[in-house]
């Protein structure tokens, strides 16, 4: 054989006895070396399943089948018998005088494309570590963020169709809240909001045949009209039949989004407001990835969320769902989205008043007088932001119905976008229904420009940054929130501080109940520069984040996802 | 002007049609068509609704929509569309008023919908609804589809099925859709209908996408797949199973994948799972009748997870006998004596293992052929079925396995050659000694049976199914038979009797295996228990449900015949 081949030598048969395997490294890889039946075999040292050191493993039968979680492998073409896409490298082998001569130029393929292999089987099973290793895989190949989203998005949209109910809203909101979250992050920091994201994408995925559209001659305006006859019927299969015709008609897919949030806007949706946060997610979905990938999950799950079921309404939701209705006709009415300003003090008094015709009496007068939906939006955020910072930590503080508040009250700004003002508004009234459903909660209003109007005292910005994600991880609740003031009022930054604090919330279990939170703040923190209030939502955040922390973490899959795709784990946690 | 064109049909005066009335209208003899005055508009539409052929006259119009009465479906009554799932659309006409007359458009059926009914089908398998299955199966026969087509689309979904929602258990659905398919070839019409619509039933459910099989990188021969087979089949891992027959075919010897596997399951660590060995010879009936192209999937999951399936630490009796097997096939007398097939059936139900499993061994190499020990074992099986006691507990489950599996053993021989099946034979053994519970006085099978009550008919014996006569209908098959008239034909209408009862399901594999084995008994004096016993089976577990009145209506709603026959007269 020529000298130019790319066979190596890597030990003298003497150091590979039968039933005792040898590592070695080559070109900084990991290799393992096995005497079995007469012959030499070399493979990928990693365990392609979780990274042990094959090396440990058993041999027979020609199968090597690795310690830890007993999988197991063909030495000589490296596939796996237990999972279809984790085959190890198995390079030729040749003895050559005496000593062991390896290619591993010979089977450098074996793990082109496998992450993909990996989400979808991922995806399939909800697995979470066969889904952080294909997507820590994917961040250190560097494969486009674009493309990995399609796959999550197609799974998700067959899954939701045939699996889920309604509530599919909230795996939508966990993938596209996920991404969101993600793309404020830089490298390996976005491995866990990306696992959360394809965790809500994840599931089994039932076979459906394809909807098809209703015959000729069907009109737009005949759609429209159904759509809405069948929300009140709750029959989401005809509106899901509409949806898909209006597709085939064609000049009409702008006009579908608008469509849902209409409907979902109706005063028999009161105290039902998911509906509109998981409109807003479907439609960032949609202008994000289009109707050629989004059109299942925007077809089935607008149609699911529209049909759903609701009890009958309790007298106090009845009462609502009358005023509402009554004040629905005065915004057809108005001229269009105004663009005056707000009394925020007397509008929040209002609002939290606990008397139902006080609160949508302050969302009508704001509205007739010309204040901005936008601006009204905005009060409504920091309001709940305010609260955030200031409920008492009793038994119940109400974490989740002030994230809701808060949510639904940045969703408006959505609706806006995407379903114009008349849709918006409306959706005012969803949120004013949230503060008013917590009226128990007992938090004093305040005048807004009180808040945040002294400067404090100036402060070491590191040391301060460290204190309070400190003070999260080791659950101080009573400090967190004074050293979050603090340090804003010493003109720290709350980019950074909320950079900080969320890695710190993703890297606890807790995590997935405040993504879609920690999402709205990062949002809202931009939207709401000035407003002197907006520190509250940092501060909310922290007290809450401290408050249910859970202290069981997320962060040490990532870390191993992490090494695993750099292929370190054998090597470092055994060999070194 | 195309209203001058034939198919417009003056169809009734506008008078007996009143605004926001409706009314139905009889064209020919089996076409009702709905006439609506709804919203100063006239619309026809075909009477019969499309989900489960209710008078749409009788439905309520809203906003434009249709609703039936009945399960509430929805339809656009200008242009008939469906707004639910699981449903065809309606067929609307053109219509118009001309003086005094309402005519309509009523062009010549043609049929149109094979692909909304494959839809409808695969709909109904998903779903598990007998009607869709039902109506879909009638429409698309009705309509000219050839029955191999409508085949194709229940084994491609029973693929998915089987690996995306069941385990080893997922034989059994197999067995009932080879098994149905078989005899409903054997009928016509309604009969058939019913028999294939049942099948279909059988393998209904969920199917899910699941991540493809990939086949082991190179190189990877045949030897090694043998060889791994056999050791994943011990350490009970099917998944890995399967990947090693994946790998097989594409290394183009799939047809060495269910004799290899046909010998894992009759090694002696499988005993007390026989149901594996039917179960493979049903997977070879469905290669052998659609080709690997459409069996692979069903063949190499399932046929994975059934030698692949953990059987736990066997008990005293097993562990024995398990070790016995093991030895007899080790140490192979090759002494052939001759064969007594009385001593032998005594040793087979003596309650002793040993004698039991001795007696294979020399009925093995004594020199009858492995056809006529089959044979022995089939007859026995339909003895015990002719002559157990009907209580509490008549063992028909036992009683029916040891009949199919021994029967089984023919085609095991046909695909992974006698040595196999032979070992086969050690199992149907087995089956015998677990099942010695099963008080059935023991008998010598070279003995004839006979009964002289003259004159029974065929219809009697069915009347005595029908009716539940299980005490009297198997004396009532043996005097028909011993009159010499002809089994064939008593099989043929027991067989539509069990098709159309909610049992028939349940049945049909053993009705099969009675069927196939009669000709095969001829010479033998125990033939008519073979048909005796299955009457009796099939009497006792009968319910008196009824499976066929969703194969019928869907027959009379296939040619448009419920509305009128139904609800209008």
């Amino acid at each position: 054989m020529s000298a130019q081949d790319s066979f190596v030598r890597v030990a003298s048969v003497d150091e590979v006895p039968d039933g005792k395997p040898k590592a070695v490294k080559v070109d900084g890889k990991s290799v393992a070396l096995f005497f079995h039946e007469d012959a030499y075999y070399a493979t990928d040292n990693q365990c392609p399943h979780m990274g042990y050191p094959l090396v440990r493993g058993r041999v027979r039968n020609g199968v090597l089948t690795c310690d830890w979680h007993a999988w197991s492998y063909d030495m000589k073409g490296g596939g796996c018998f237990t999972g279809g896409c984790d085959d190890i490298e198995a390079y030729t082998v040749e003895v050559r005088n005496g000593d062991i001569w390896v290619d591993v130029s010979s089977h450098g393929s074996a793990q082109g494309d496998r992450h993909f292999l990996l989400l979808e089987e991922g995806l399939l099973s909800g697995d979470s570590w066969t889904l952080a290793k294909a997507i820590a895989m994917m961040l250190a190949r560097g494969v486009s963020e674009q493309e990995t989203l399609k796959l999550l998005v197609a799974h998700m949209g067959r899954h939701i169709a045939t699996e889920r109910g309604p509530d599919g809203g909230n795996r939508l909101a966990l993938t596209v809240n996920g991404v969101k979250v993600a793309r404020r992050y830089e490298g390996d920091d976005r491995l866990i909001p990306l696992m959360m994201a394809a965790q809500g994408a994840s599931g089994r995925a039932g076979d459906r045949p394809p909807i098809r559209p209703l015959p000729d001659p069907v009109t737009w305006e005949n759609l429209r009209h159904w759509v809405g006859v069948f929300a009140d019927d709750r029959n989401p299969e005809g509106i899901e039949k509409c949806l898909i015709t209006a597709r085939g008609l064609g000049g009409h897919d702008d006009e579908i989004i608008p469509l849902l949030y209409e409907s979902s806007v109706q005063p028999f949706f009161l105290g039902h407001s998911d509906n509109l946060l998981h409109l807003g997610y479907l439609a960032e979905l949609l202008e994000e990835f289009g109707w050629e990938h989004a059109e299942q999950l925007v077809c089935n799950l607008g149609a699911k969320i529209l049909g759903r079921g609701r009890g009958a309404p309790d007298e106090h939701r009845r009462e609502g769902i009358t005023r509402f209705a009554e004040a629905a006709k005065m915004i057809d009415g108005l001229p269009g989205d105004g663009t005056g300003s707000l009394d925020e003090d007397a509008f929040a008094t209002r609002l939290v008043s606990g008397d139902i015709e006080e609160t949508f009496g302050a969302v009508t007068d704001a509205l007739q007088t010309g204040v901005a939906v936008d601006s009204i939006a905005t009060t409504m955020v920091m309001l709940a932001a305010d609260r955030m910072a200031r409920t008492p930590l009793t038994m119940s503080p109400g974490w989740w119905e002030l994230a809701r508040e808060m949510t639904l009250a940045s969703s408006v700004r959505t609706s806006l976008r995407y379903a114009g003002f008349s849709v918006a508004a409306r959706a005012l009234y969803h949120v004013a229904w949230q503060f008013y459903s917590d009226r128990w909660l007992n938090i004093p209003v305040r005048p807004m420009a009180e808040i945040g109007a002294s400067a404090g005292s100036s402060i070491d910005e590191d040391a301060a940054l460290e204190g309070i994600v400190e003070s999260i991880e080791s659950v101080r609740v009573r400090e967190v929130g004074r050293e979050t003031r603090a340090y804003l009022a010493g003109g720290g930054s709350g980019d950074r501080l909320l950079s900080a604090m969320g890695q710190a919330i993703l890297k606890d279990d807790h995590g997935w109940d405040l993504l879609h939170a920690l999402r709205t703040v990062g949002d809202e923190w931009e939207t709401c520069a000035s407003h002197p209030a907006r520190g509250q939502m940092l501060v909310g955040l922290a007290r809450w984040a401290t408050d249910v922390r859970k202290a069981t973490g997320s962060d040490s899959a990532a870390q191993t996802a992490h090494r695993f795709a750099k292929g370190l784990t054998a090597v470092d946690l055994y060999e070194a | 002007m195309a209203a001058d064109s034939p198919a417009w049909t003056k169809l009734v005066s506008l008078a007996e049609v009143p605004k926001g009335e409706s009314k139905a209208v009889k064209v020919g003899d089996a076409r009702s068509i709905a006439v609506f005055n709804v919203d100063g508009k006239i619309h026809a539409t075909d009477n019969q609704c499309p989900h489960m052929g209710y008078p749409l006259t009788r439905g309520t119009i809203r906003h434009g929509v249709l609703t039936c009465e009945w399960h509430g479906r929805n339809f656009d009554l200008e242009a008939g569309g469906c707004f639910n799932f699981e449903c065809d659309d309606l067929e609307t006409f053109p219509a118009e008023v001309r003086g005094e007359d309402i005519w309509v458009e009523l062009p010549e059926w043609v049929y149109q919908r094979e692909a909304e009914h494959m839809q409808l089908l695969q709909e109904g398998l998903i779903s598990e609804d007998r009607w869709t299955i039902s109506k879909a199966i009638a429409l698309l026969l009705k309509g000219g589809v050839s029955e191999d087509e409508i085949v194709e689309l229940i084994l491609r979904h029973v693929g998915r099925h089987i690996s995306s929602s069941h385990g080893p258990e997922g034989a059994e659905d197999v067995s009932r859709l080879v098994n149905g398919l078989n005899i409903g070839r054997r009928y016509d019409t309604e009969d058939r209908l019913i028999a294939l619509s049942t099948a279909a039933c059988a393998v209904s459910g969920p199917a899910a996408k699941r991540q493809d099989v990939m086949p082991l990188p190179d190189p990877v021969s045949w030897e090694q797949i043998d060889r791994w087979v056999r050791v994943f089949s011990r350490d009970s891992q099917s998944g890995r199973i399967e990947r090693c027959l994946f790998t097989a075919r594409t290394l183009g010897h799939e047809d060495r994948v269910l004799p290899l596997l046909m010998e894992c399951a009759v090694e002696p660590r499988f005993l007390g799972f026989a149901d594996n060995i039917t179960a493979l010879v049903h997977l070879s009936e469905a290669v052998d009748a659609f080709g690997w192209d459409q069996a692979a999937e069903l063949v190499f999951n399932l046929g994975a997870k059934l030698v692949g399936q953990g059987r736990g630490v066997p008990e005293r009796f097993r562990r024995d006998a398990v070790e016995l097997m093991g030895e007899l096939r080790e140490s192979p007398d090759s002494s052939s004596g001759g064969y007594d097939e009385d001593a032998f059936c005594g040793a087979l139900t003596s309650g002793s293992v040993e004698r039991s499993f001795r007696a294979v061994a020399d009925a093995l190499n004594s020199d009858a052929s492995l056809e006529r020990v089959i044979t022995t074992l089939v007859l026995l099986a339909a003895d015990r079925m002719a002559r157990t006691p009907v209580n509490v507990e008549a063992g028909w489950h036992e009683l029916t396995r040891e009949l199919n599996l021994a029967a089984s053993l023919r085609a095991v021989a046909r695909v992974a050659g006698d040595d196999v099946a032979a070992l086969g034979v050690y199992h149907v053994a087995w089956e015998l000694f677990a099942h010695r519970w099963v008080n059935i006085p023991d008998r010598a099978l070279s003995e004839a049976v006979s009964s002289d009550a003259a004159g029974v008919t065929a219809e009697q014996v069915v009347r005595s199914i029908s009716t539940l006569n299980v005490h009297g209908v198997g004396d009532e098959a043996l005097a028909y038979l011993s009159s010499g008239a002809s089994g064939e034909a008593l099989a043929h209408e027991v067989g539509r009797a069990i098709l159309w009862d909610n049992t028939g399901s349940r049945i049909v594999p053993t009705l099969r295996t009675v069927i196939e084995e009669w000709p095969r008994a001829a010479d033998h004096p125990a033939q008519a228990q073979l048909l005796v016993g299955l009457v009796r089976y099939a009497t006792d577990v009968r319910t008196n449900s009824d499976s066929g009145s969703s194969a019928t209506t869907a027959m009379r709603f296939a040619e448009g015949r419920t509305t009128v026959e139904v609800f209008d007269r």
